[in-house]
């Protein structure tokens, strides 16, 4: 398969890319690991006159504190992610989500940043991002924005993401003390893409109750969404199995699910309360032990 | 050193990267063809307009129907394994295939070719070529299909392309006699063998000569050639097909392609080299696929579990064109019985032609649709009557004491199916011992009650394999004391440069280190068939062993004149001869054959080489055959099946490579697994494929495969001089009618699995409405 002609560019700085970005306009498209970009230009779907490819700005990646988050450059690789101390002690379910994407060269080349830009209803950082509260951070010739997870996506591999900006960091804020993170990804048999992934960060508070719970799922339909309904059902609450057992039934709520020949809506609904339970579960065993450590 | 696991020839190369494939073939000068492919199931061509393609940089030429003569030639109707024999069809009218033409009848049909001087340039020109199409309406389903007033897909022929019929036994009178009689529907989908390395072809014209070079893919590089003399109109010897080093052919190439055709014609046309590689969406559009087949049985039998009758319609999809006349069904068929008496069967098939790429056989070709039906009806039946389903199936098998034994089935190749030097009791009763049968249905009933689905199931398979005609072999004994071994078929994968030289080892008393087999190539045997339908080891094993029992044949008579003692008292030994009574009289086969290449006396051993070549004809297939058990747990959050245990049991004869058999198998289990765990080539009504991709289309990976006991039978047979049956074929028969049997047990009777793949939706609905605290409070039945 052969994609249709295009120019390389490889600047070393944010700014010639800015710039390269802002004279070719449409024509061009930001490279990053290229595990979305390259397939898509093969079967030509996609024909960019010009790549720029932004694997040479060092500034964009690696995993830092930065004042009171977790700063993660968007160059920084699933793999990058998936060892990271840092990542490990602050966020585990981001450590376990980037771990369980497709195979290890696509962990090594494949980027944090380009699967958010890319925003693929079935990928599996967009339920991250929504649990863990992050914010996503852009730059442009005229300035820049910091988005809110909540606003990423905006439809079907579309995000909030203007022509001419860069996604360049997603911030994590630092979780409270005895916080917990869990995800659990039911992968697609074939593309081992989500066909249900679930996100959840949780607070074990004072009174021993439920605080800041977030649930994040993926793979539904369009875009990553929040289970709403059952967070609030579990908010200030024990989180007991028979508890969220209960509460897993409004997992689904107020979600569009695909319905194809793979798995009806209802099917996949299913699958969203039952992974929902034991991410939420699982989430808050790691709060207690924290709390116990 | 037959039997034994010697270090396979071919590892060097392919271990360390270097096999050669189409795609590795550089000729000065190459060209590259890119074909421009139908979006629509069924449309007519009104015009093509090369004009911008033509202007792209690096496109040499754009070709399409009626643009050369040789594109109006048809791919042979019946390729390579035609029956030799009468067949149970009586009705077959199969519209010709043209190489290209104006009519579409898939998505991904070949409309035009671009040539140009890179592949690049190949792909930017197929873009550009612009084709206006008269769209009209598909038909990707049997059932519409043979409706009786049915758009037709080739205006000049029904849709119902070919009928079969067979019968044994009163069925009628068993149907109205028996205690119980069920109807069931079971539905196997169409699969895509998805080989690593797709379909090539790589053609040289050499005008000096007028011949023909072309490096292919193909698994039959006979036909090939045969079908390309009469298209390009040159000799047969002036064709010279390659295909040596070949990444999988699982059937899918054991098919012969319009690029078959297109590039050697361009190659002449255009007096430069070309080559195609097809890419894997190339490959999921337009190569082969195994055809959706639907089986509506209708059974007789007794409370106690006996079958009486079985009645059976089958409904094949062959696809736009038919290539293989009902081989498929026909294989189903004789097939169905697997271990099992069926005292009456009535069959009737059909084969229906739909709006996608052709049918064509896919490793197991009709068997694993055969091991399927047969064990879900077996299951059914215990369903049915409540008995053990291991029970159903002792009550019903054939036994050692009932062979050889005649079913009323006649095979393939005209003769009547005979089961002898089998033994299905010792397979099933060593399966149901070592598999722990008894022990994991009590764990079954324990584990339940703590909320766990575990599910046991067996299922069995036989594999008629080594059909014939026949396949050739030559062996000779060279200057420089290797030995050459050249044969009529080529490797996609099999171990032949390994077990075809321990063949000749043995046979010959030759060092396995000093001989080459040499396949592949038509140059180096003048007739061969191909390699498929497991027929290698059977034909071309047995022929090489003749050869080289020529060979030896020539060799002692010619050391005792040489050596000047009796032949009696000639010994042959890891390549040398020597008289028994003075090892001082010794020669190596290198010196041997020097010395014969000028003596007169080879005058009366056929000329001066060392040298004999022989064919094999087998009496007929040669049957193996297996059991396997699996033991599942169902996930009940996802629905994921996870494998506690798989046994697979089996009598395959003789090894010649214990290794190579146990690694045939082993592919072959990953093969039956992915069609029992999700593989489906599934089309849209409007005939778009919904599989299009390997984001759609499930392969197993490595890690899926689970760890697989293998317990090896080897009943001896005297079907040919080596006792061996076949194998190739073994591996995917009974994993799919295994794995739905257990998965089934899993699930309980809430649902009864009638389709392969099992489908995941299927699963998750039983588990959504079957919440634990059911299972916890009761247990399930
Ligand atoms: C076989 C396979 C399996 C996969 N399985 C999974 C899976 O299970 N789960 C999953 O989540 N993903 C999966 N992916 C996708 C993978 O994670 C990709 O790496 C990711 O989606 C894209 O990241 P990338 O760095 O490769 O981006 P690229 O492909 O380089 O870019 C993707 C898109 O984002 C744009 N872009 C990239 N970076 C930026 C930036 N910093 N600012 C603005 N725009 C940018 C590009 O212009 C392009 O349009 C899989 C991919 C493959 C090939």
């Amino acid at each position: 398969m052969y994609p249709a002609p295009f120019d390389y560019h490889r600047p070393d700085d944010i700014a010639d890319a800015l710039a390269l970005l802002d004279s070719h306009g449409d024509d061009a498209r930001i490279l990053a690991g290229g595990f979305s970009l390259i397939p898509a230009m093969k079967l030509r779907m996609m024909q960019p006159a010009h790549l720029i490819d932004i694997g040479g700005i060092d500034i964009l990646k690696g995993v830092r504190i930065e004042n009171d988050a977790l700063s993660i450059g968007a160059m920084t690789t699933h793999w990058e992610i998936e060892s990271s101390p840092l990542v490990a002690e602050w966020f585990p379910a981001l450590a376990q989500a980037a771990g369980v994407i497709a195979d290890a060269q696509v962990r090594n080349c494949g980027t944090i940043g380009g699967s958010l830009a890319y925003s693929d209803p079935s990928a599996d950082y967009p339920a991250l991002i929504l649990a863990l509260n992050a914010r996503l951070v852009t730059i442009s010739l005229h300035g820049g924005n910091v988005i809110d997870a909540m606003n990423w996506q905006q439809g079907l591999l579309t995000t909030a993401l203007e022509p001419g900006e860069i996604l360049i960091d997603i911030r994590f804020p630092k979780p409270p003390a005895r916080t917990g993170s869990a995800y659990i990804k039911i992968p697609h048999p074939a593309s081992r893409f989500a066909v249900i992934g679930v996100a959840v960060s949780v607070t074990l508070g004072e009174d021993g109750k439920a605080r800041d719970l977030r649930i994040g799922v993926t793979g539904t339909s369009t875009t990553a969404c929040r289970a709403l309904a059952m967070e609030q059902a579990l908010e200030g609450h024990n989180l007991t199995r028979d508890a969220v057992e209960a509460a897993s039934h409004l997992a689904d709520e107020g979600i569009e699910f695909n319905d194809d020949q793979l798995l009806s809506a209802g099917d996949r609904a299913y699958l969203c309360r039952t992974t929902a339970r034991e991410a939420v579960l699982a989430a808050w065993a790691r709060a207690r032990n924290k709390a116990s450590a | 050193m037959i039997g034994e696991n010697v270090r396979r020839k071919e590892d060097a190369r392919f271990l360390t990267g270097r096999g050669r494939y189409v795609e590795d073939i550089q000729f000065p000068g190459m060209l590259y063809l890119g074909f421009v492919r139908s979006p629509h199931a069924h449309a007519n061509i009104r015009q093509v307009d090369p004009s911008a393609a033509r202007a792209i940089p690096g496109v040499v030429d754009v070709f399409w129907a009626g643009s050369l003569p040789e594109f109006d030639e048809t791919l042979p109707a019946i390729f390579g394994t035609a029956s030799t024999g009468p067949s149970y069809v009586d009705q077959l009218e199969l519209p010709p295939h043209p190489v290209f033409q104006k009519h579409i009848t898939y998505v991904g049909e070949q409309v035009a070719v671009v040539v140009a001087e890179s592949p690049y340039a190949a792909a930017d020109g197929v873009e550009a070529v612009k084709v206006d199409y008269e769209v009209l309406p598909a038909l990707t389903d049997w059932a519409q299909a043979m409706a009786p007033d049915a758009p037709r897909i080739h205006p000049e022929f029904s849709n119902r392309a070919a009928h079969l019929a067979h019968s044994y036994g009163d069925v009628d009178a068993a149907m109205s006699e028996a205690e119980m009689v069920i109807e069931r529907r079971y539905e196997t989908s169409s699969l895509k063998s998805v080989a690593i390395e797709g379909r090539g072809v790589a053609a040289r014209w050499d005008g000096n000569s007028g011949s023909m070079e072309i490096w292919s893919t193909t698994q039959m590089h006979y036909a090939v050639r045969d079908r390309l003399s009469q298209v390009l109109k040159i000799a047969p010897d002036n064709v010279r097909v390659i295909a040596r080093d070949i990444g999988g052919g699982f059937g899918l190439k054991g098919a012969f392609y319009p690029e078959d055709i297109v590039a050697p014609v361009l190659a002449r046309h255009l007096n430069r080299p070309v080559r195609w590689t097809e890419t894997r969406i190339e490959h999921m559009l337009s190569s082969n696929h195994s055809g959706r087949q639907t089986h509506d049985v209708k059974v007789a039998f007794e409370r106690d579990g006996r079958i009486r009758a079985l009645d059976l319609v089958l409904y094949k999809e062959i696809g736009a064109y038919c290539h293989f006349e009902m081989m498929l069904a026909s294989n189903t068929i004789n097939h169905l019985p697997t271990h099992y008496r069926i005292p009456a069967l009535r069959v009737e098939g059909w084969g229906i032609l739909t709006n996608t790429p052709t049918a064509s056989p896919y490793r197991g070709a009709g068997r694993q649709e055969a091991s399927f039906t047969m064990d879900r009806i077996l299951d059914a039946i215990a369903r049915e009557t409540g008995l053990d389903p291991l029970e159903v199936r002792r009550r019903n098998l054939v036994r050692r004491a009932d062979m050889p034994y005649r079913s009323g089935l006649i095979y393939r190749d005209g003769v009547p199916v005979c089961y002898d030097h089998l033994d299905f009791e010792r397979l099933l009763e060593t399966t149901v011992e070592k598999g722990d049968y008894a022990g994991w249905r009590k764990r079954q009933a324990e584990w339940r009650a703590q909320g766990r689905r575990i599910g046991i199931g067996i299922g069995s398979y036989v594999e008629a394999g080594g059909i014939g005609p026949c396949e050739g072999a030559s062996v000779a004994i060279q200057a420089n004391g290797r030995i050459a071994v050249k044969i009529g078929v080529n490797s996609q994968g099999q171990s032949h440069e390994t077990t075809l030289a321990q063949i000749c080892a043995k046979a010959l008393g030759a060092d396995y280190t000093e001989i080459d087999v040499l396949g592949g190539d038509t140059k180096m045997l003048r007739t061969g068939f191909g390699t498929g339908a497991s027929r290698v080891a059977v034909n071309t094993g047995n022929a090489v062993h003749l050869a080289s029992l020529s060979v030896r044949k020539k060799l002692v008579t010619m050391a005792a004149i040489l050596l000047k003692c009796e032949e009696g008292d000639i010994k042959i030994e890891s390549g040398a001869v020597y008289a028994r009574d003075n090892p001082q009289k010794i020669m190596r086969f290198g010196e041997m054959a020097l010395a014969c290449s000028r003596h007169p006396a080879m005058a009366s051993h056929g000329g001066p080489d060392l040298e004999a070549t022989e064919f094999f004809y087998p009496p007929t297939v040669v049957w193996s055959s297996g059991v396997n058990l699996a033991v599942v747990e169902l996930d009940a959050d996802s629905g994921r099946v996870d494998i506690l245990k798989y046994l697979f049991v089996h009598d395959s004869g003789e090894p010649l490579h214990p290794q190579v058999v146990e690694g045939q198998l082993s592919g072959g289990f990953a093969q039956g697994f992915g069609a029992a765990m999700g593989e489906r080539v599934a089309y849209a009504a409007d005939g778009q494929p919904l599989s299009a991709s390997l984001l759609d289309y499930y392969v197993p990976r490595a890690t899926d495969i689970p760890d697989v006991e293998y317990i090896h039978f080897a009943f001896p047979t005297p079907d040919n001089p080596l006792g061996i049956k076949a194998v190739g074929e073994s591996g995917p028969n009974a994993p799919p009618a295994t794995l739905a049997s257990a998965i089934n047990d899993a699930l309980g009777n809430d649902i009864e699995i009638t389709e392969l793949p099992v489908r995941w939706n299927h699963i998750v609905g039983v588990l959504r409405n079957a919440p634990a605290s059911r299972i916890n409070a009761g247990g399930m039945s």
